[in-house]
């Protein structure tokens, strides 16, 4: 069970970044959670949103290179320990983490960790067999 | 005979020069066509006749040959003399994915020697001088000639070595250095580095600057003279075979001596290929007249120059030309090293296993730092939402290139949207 995460590749430029919220908020698109990670030239910024299609569709057709990504969204307990349970888990299994980011979920006390494992499917594994809980991409547009 | 040949060849009287110019063209013209495919074909596609040539100024029935046609016949497609005749083999970077292969004889070998020796001692190195090379690996075959030419006359060489400009300033002012062979480029950004940190140039025993690759304007002459304390002088060669001093300046620093008793020069018309009124500029044109294992027929160089008709002050009747800034072939001019699109773009294709939809390049000429800069523009295939792939990509991409052309190259990843016309791959030098 996967989740969808939409890439936007963004030169290190002054005004980009706002160029490309302006394009997302004129078509309504919300950002439920983002990551940039960036160097001294580029940046990649990875993005959440209520609706990847749509938001996918207006940054291309603005003129930006994007790509759908599936990664794992993992629901956790809002406490102490509760990445680390899950890091222990993929160490023990011998998956590599390639970036991860997080946010606070809406529900009470817990928390949203977006993962890309390497390899992912090895890492999807390791969370179902734990138990922990995965939320889809309707979950994720629906909060 | 050769050796002898060169040292008093300069001073020939020219209704002489003209004879033996066409005794030796006839020779190679008819050499080049009985021992070489490429010509002899190339001759028959053209209907041109070996015997035609009459003259040296029918030699414009022959066709041309281009700088593409040498790296087609990769690796030893174009030698005309059996392998085991040959004594050296060199290899320049050439327009598209093979480099540029030539071969050498050994009497090539001590004609080239001579060549180089009778540029580098018109700049009036001698035995007591210390010679610094430093040049880019793209030009690496020039600096293996200097450093036999100037060993031929005695100076202490330090040989090419790909070392940092922190390391090359510190052995020429360590090392006592008093002669540098580089490149215009390089000269001024070692100026500005030497000046930079404090040096006072009436320190350094530096009084020579042999500078090849790339024109010198009026311009930086007086920028690197005025600011080091010393005399340029420009050497004109081909890098696809060894020859710096394929045209050299004398003391008087007005024009390039063209070295007529080794090869015919024309300056033609970069359009239509024929002759340009003297005095006109045009492209110039090279036919090798010495050379056994590697002969050039009416090779295109891309250099713009002026023939210079008036007899030189200095007494030498080579003919003198004025090599002028800007190329007209589609190859640019990086640090002395002539790159070409289509070379750029088949070595990135290779590395990235795909073939880049969006790029740019530009030269840049910092205060301290050039070479090529690359564009590459992220579309759905070089992208990845991984910085660690795309760093990889810029790594692999500026790795091979700076090997390939032998000249630095940064890679940068822009947006397929920010890379300005699409029709203008070449971009404006950077500073």
């Amino acid at each position: 069970m996967m989740a969808e995460q939409i890439s936007v590749f963004l030169e290190n430029k002054a005004g980009r970044l706002a160029e490309m919220a302006r394009i997302l908020a004129d078509a309504s698109i919300n950002i439920r959670a983002l990551s940039l990670a960036d160097t001294s030239d580029f940046g990649v910024l990875r993005l959440i949103v209520n609706d990847p299609e749509k938001a996918r569709t207006v940054l291309k057709d603005n003129g930006f290179t994007v790509r759908r990504t599936e990664v794992a969204a993992v629901e956790l307990e809002d406490r102490p320990g509760g990445l680390l349970a899950v890091l222990d888990l993929m160490d023990d299994a011998g998956v590599n983490i390639e970036y991860m980011y997080a946010y606070a979920s809406p529900r009470g006390g817990r928390a949203v960790m977006i993962f890309r494992f390497d390899p992912m499917e090895k890492g999807l594994e390791v969370i179902e067999k734990a138990g922990l809980p995965l939320m889809e991409g309707t979950d994720l547009q629906a909060w | 005979m050769l050796e002898t040949d060169v040292k008093t060849g300069q001073y020939m009287d020219p209704a002489q020069r003209l004879q033996r110019q066409l005794e030796l063209l006839q020779a190679t013209i008819n050499r080049a066509h009985g021992t070489v495919p490429f010509y002899k074909n190339r001759f028959m596609e053209n209907r041109a006749e070996p015997s035609s040539v009459e003259s040296l100024d029918s030699i414009g029935r022959l066709p041309f040959t281009y700088r593409k046609d040498l790296a087609e016949h990769y690796p030893y497609g174009l030698f005309a003399v059996p392998l085991r005749d040959i004594v050296r083999i060199h290899t320049a970077p050439g327009l598209g994915v093979h480099p540029v292969v030539s071969g050498y004889t050994r009497q090539d070998l001590v004609i080239w020697r001579e060549i180089a020796t009778r540029a580098l001692s018109t700049a009036g190195l001698g035995a007591s001088d210390i010679l610094q090379i430093c040049l880019d690996p793209g030009l690496a075959n020039w600096g293996r000639d200097y450093k036999d030419a100037a060993e031929a006359l005695g100076a202490s060489v330090i040989p090419l070595t790909s070392l940092s400009m922190e390391k090359q300033r510190m052995i020429l002012a360590d090392y006592k250095t008093s002669v540098l062979s580089t490149t215009p480029t390089f000269a001024v950004q070692l100026m500005n580095t030497l000046l930079a940190s404090g040096v006072n140039p009436n320190e350094l025993a530096l009084r020579t600057l042999v500078l090849a690759g790339e024109p010198l304007t009026p311009e930086t002459r007086q920028a690197l003279e005025e600011g080091l304390h010393l005399t340029a002088w420009s050497h004109y060669g081909l890098s696809e075979v060894p020859g710096p001093g394929l045209a050299f300046e004398c003391e008087e620093h007005h024009g390039l001596h063209l070295s007529e008793d080794h090869f015919l020069a024309e300056i033609v018309d970069p359009a239509s290929g024929t002759p340009v009124p003297e005095g006109e500029e045009g492209e110039l044109t090279l036919t090798t007249l010495t050379t056994r294992a590697f002969p050039l027929i009416r090779f295109r160089t891309g250099d713009r120059m002026r023939l210079i008709p008036e007899p030189c002050p200095c007494g030498r009747t080579l003919r003198r030309v004025q090599w002028l800034p800007g190329r007209l072939d589609d190859t640019v001019l990086i640090r002395g090293v002539k790159v070409h699109q289509d070379q750029i773009l088949s070595h990135m294709s290779r590395v990235l296993s795909l073939v880049p939809r969006h790029f740019r390049f530009r030269p840049v000429r910092g205060e301290t730092a050039s070479g090529l800069e690359v564009w590459l523009g992220v579309d759905n295939d070089v992208f990845s939402d991984e910085v660690k792939i795309l760093e990889g990509r810029v790594q692999a991409v500026s790795a091979a290139l700076s090997q390939e052309l032998g000249v630095p190259v940064s890679v940068r990843l822009k947006e397929t949207t920010q890379m300005g016309p699409e029709n203008q791959k070449w971009m404006p030098e950077a500073l």
